[in-house]
């Protein structure tokens, strides 16, 4: 038998239709913007946090998915002498900022080693 | 009256201020001057107030135009090919086959874990589903095979093979899925709620089964 996770078919939900929205972004924008927009919604729903590394593909505005030169123009700019990697969504024309020095380290407390404890099969 | 009315149109009216003078008593034709100006500074002063006033908002979402102007409340009948859909359809295979846990077998009907399979298979997501329309109150929709794009509270909207969308209600149909070597039929009636609310909504026990 599996361990029980909480949330575990929300998890494996969004999963698959973070999938989906992923393969149809360079064949029908509106379906990928459709599925993108369900994901959020279900994880709100569930009450769930969606890990940062999905939430930052997903357009603030129309919520399709981001990918380099089919939905979005990324460009590294200097905002008060600190770089920033920047989206702009081609669909909505929404803009999207994250920090991006090189000595730096960005990362969110998930994705450091030490917040993993244990890893469920 | 009348005559200073005629004598108005007469001098073709060029300024307001001479048809005041002409109209007002008086003992007020000397104040005329005066009050226009003080009017003039409320005047002003408005407008520097209602500059101030609005602030940006930012628009977090789009809006519901927006939304109508890019096009995401209709999908036109031609829209969708069906070559793009079936990557999705084998996308869904690995999805159903993880969540239903076929890799170690299916309980038995009447045994514990029978509910609980049937309860992910309700809390399952559709997208990307092959799906047939077995019975039907309509009969024009029987038949009709298709992988499922949309999935709204009342419809489900399936791209058959020849490239066509047509959307189907839930509450009059039953549908046919087939995952590996099992058949499994699912009643639309059952299915009736928002995709993202349905995970959390609780399942009714018993429904009554149609004539």
């Amino acid at each position: 038998m599996r361990q029980k996770i909480q949330g575990n078919d929300a998890f494996q939900r969004i999963n698959y239709l973070y999938q989906i929205s992923k393969a149809m972004a360079s064949k029908n924008t509106i379906l990928s913007s459709y599925y993108g927009n369900l994901v959020v919604n279900i994880a709100k729903k569930n009450v769930l946090k969606i890990h940062p590394e999905v939430k930052r593909q997903i357009c603030k505005k129309c919520r399709s998915i981001l990918i380099e030169n089919v939905s979005t123009n990324m460009k590294i700019r200097n905002h008060n002498k600190l770089k920033r990697i920047e989206w702009k969504c081609n669909i909505c024309g929404e803009r999207k900022g994250l920090p991006a020095e090189k000595n730096k380290d960005h990362r969110v407390w998930v994705e450091k080693e030490e917040a993993v404890v244990e890893i469920i099969k | 009256m009348e005559e200073t009315t005629d004598s108005f149109n007469q001098q073709a009216a060029n300024s307001i201020i001479n048809f005041l003078k002409t109209n007002v008593p008086k003992n007020e034709v000397q104040k005329i001057d005066s009050e226009l100006k003080t009017e003039l500074v409320f005047a002003k002063k408005r407008s520097k107030q209602q500059k101030r006033k609005p602030i940006k908002k930012k628009t977090r979402c789009l809006t519901r135009k927006e939304k109508k102007t890019l096009g995401f409340y209709n999908i036109p009948r031609h829209s969708v090919k069906y070559e793009d859909v079936v990557q999705m359809n084998k996308i869904w295979l690995e999805y159903i086959t993880e969540v239903l846990a076929m890799d170690e077998g299916v309980p038995e009907p009447n045994s514990k874990n029978w509910e609980t399979l049937t309860l992910s298979l309700y809390k399952a997501d559709y997208h990307g589903s092959m799906l047939t329309v077995v019975r039907s109150k309509c009969p024009s929709f029987i038949n009709k095979t298709g992988i499922c794009i949309m999935d709204t509270k009342n419809t489900f909207k399936i791209v058959s093979k020849d490239n066509i969308v047509t959307t189907i209600p839930k509450k009059e149909c039953v549908f046919e899925l087939y995952l590996k070597k099992f058949k499994v039929t699912l009643f639309g009636k059952l299915l009736c709620a928002k995709p993202a609310e349905r995970s959390t909504k609780k399942v009714k026990g018993h429904l009554h089964p149609d004539l």
